[in-house]
């Protein structure tokens, strides 16, 4: 039977110095299959990266918007606009 | 595997603080880091395809038929474009790229880069100047400074344990730097090789509070950098 256990918070900005407790954070991990990101600098710069991910999909989503509603006169064909760009750069 | 430069500047990230992670963040980059390449290749592709739908009518039917797969030869050179632009590390946008190399129309995408398997159909109205593959679209021997560029990232690579043609990709700014340097510094017996093993030294040996190769070869570092140059040889 897999073990359950609570899910410590989300980790955001302010609670960086706050981590939860290594006992606790280790069960969740053993239990998920997971591994905690515990230091800080590496927390910080990913939630940097994050940010920065979050632009770019934004961008993303807003050209692609964009191409949809240029090409076929209708943001309808979002996701097939979307898939369309995939296969195109699946080759670079 | 270690991301490449681009990999980590779509996440936001510099080598340098990538470097500072612990094993367990750099799997979090590395994780993400090919699906993060592919959006940002998207979003290249959708940037360069939004500015030809929206040179005119034929553009948008173009495009069109390129996204709905029926136009397999136009979207081998839209994938031409990218890779070129990507290759070429450079800041502009690929739609301004576009404009300045291929004067921004439909002319790089309708014209084959190689001789097409079957001959190109007509669009919506003939395109002008689709050109054939030609003799002298071969590539050219390697320039004198290309070489150059190449043994520097030779360097590059075998310092990182990564292959030269990402390193060329990837660290054009730091190539040339070397260059440059060398290149101010010839009468002094300098060359690129003797530029970079002194910044590589300085970063080992942290000298003027050098943290990495980039950081080494920038203005401040400039006397210490020569110093070490010049007495290595």
């Amino acid at each position: 039977m897999p073990q359950t256990v609570e899910e410590p918070e989300r980790l955001r900005r302010k609670d960086l110095g706050e981590a939860p407790p290594i006992e606790a954070s280790a069960a969740v991990e053993a239990a998920r299959g997971i591994r905690y990101v515990r230091d800080t600098i590496s927390k910080a710069l990913i939630l940097k990266s994050n940010a920065a991910v979050g632009a770019e999909l934004q961008e993303s989503l807003k050209g692609s918007l964009k191409l949809s509603k240029t090409v076929f006169g209708s943001v309808g064909k979002l996701f097939s606009t979307f898939s369309a760009l995939r296969r195109i750069v699946g080759g670079v | 595997m270690e991301p490449t430069d681009r990999a980590l500047m779509v996440q936001g990230l510099k080598r340098g603080e990538y470097d500072l992670m612990s094993r367990d963040g750099k799997d979090v980059i590395d994780a993400r880091s090919s699906r993060l390449i592919e959006l940002a290749n998207v979003r290249l592709a959708t940037d360069l395809l939004n500015q030809i739908a929206e040179s005119g009518e034929e553009g948008r039917a173009y495009v069109g038929e390129i996204l709905e797969g029926m136009r397999p030869e136009f979207e081998e050179n839209v994938r031409a474009i990218l890779r070129e632009y990507i290759e070429a590390d450079v800041k502009t946008s690929i739609g301004d790229y576009h404009k300045i190399k291929y004067g921004g129309g439909l002319k790089a995408i309708v014209e084959p880069a190689k001789p097409a398997v079957e001959p190109v159909k007509a669009p919506v109205r003939a395109v002008e100047q689709v050109r054939a593959a030609s003799p002298e679209d071969a590539k050219p021997p390697m320039s004198p400074d290309d070489t150059r560029k190449l043994a520097v990232a030779g360097l590059l690579a075998r310092r990182e344990r990564r292959d030269v043609d990402s390193a060329l990709r990837t660290e054009s700014d730091i190539i040339s730097l070397v260059i440059t340097i060398s290149d101010e510094n010839m009468a002094g017996g300098l060359s690129d090789e003797s530029v970079f093993r002194a910044a590589d030294a300085m970063v080992q040996g942290s000298m003027d509070g050098v943290q990495f190769i980039r950081e080494a070869l920038m203005p401040e570092h400039r006397e210490v950098l020569l110093r070490i140059a010049k007495a290595s040889g």
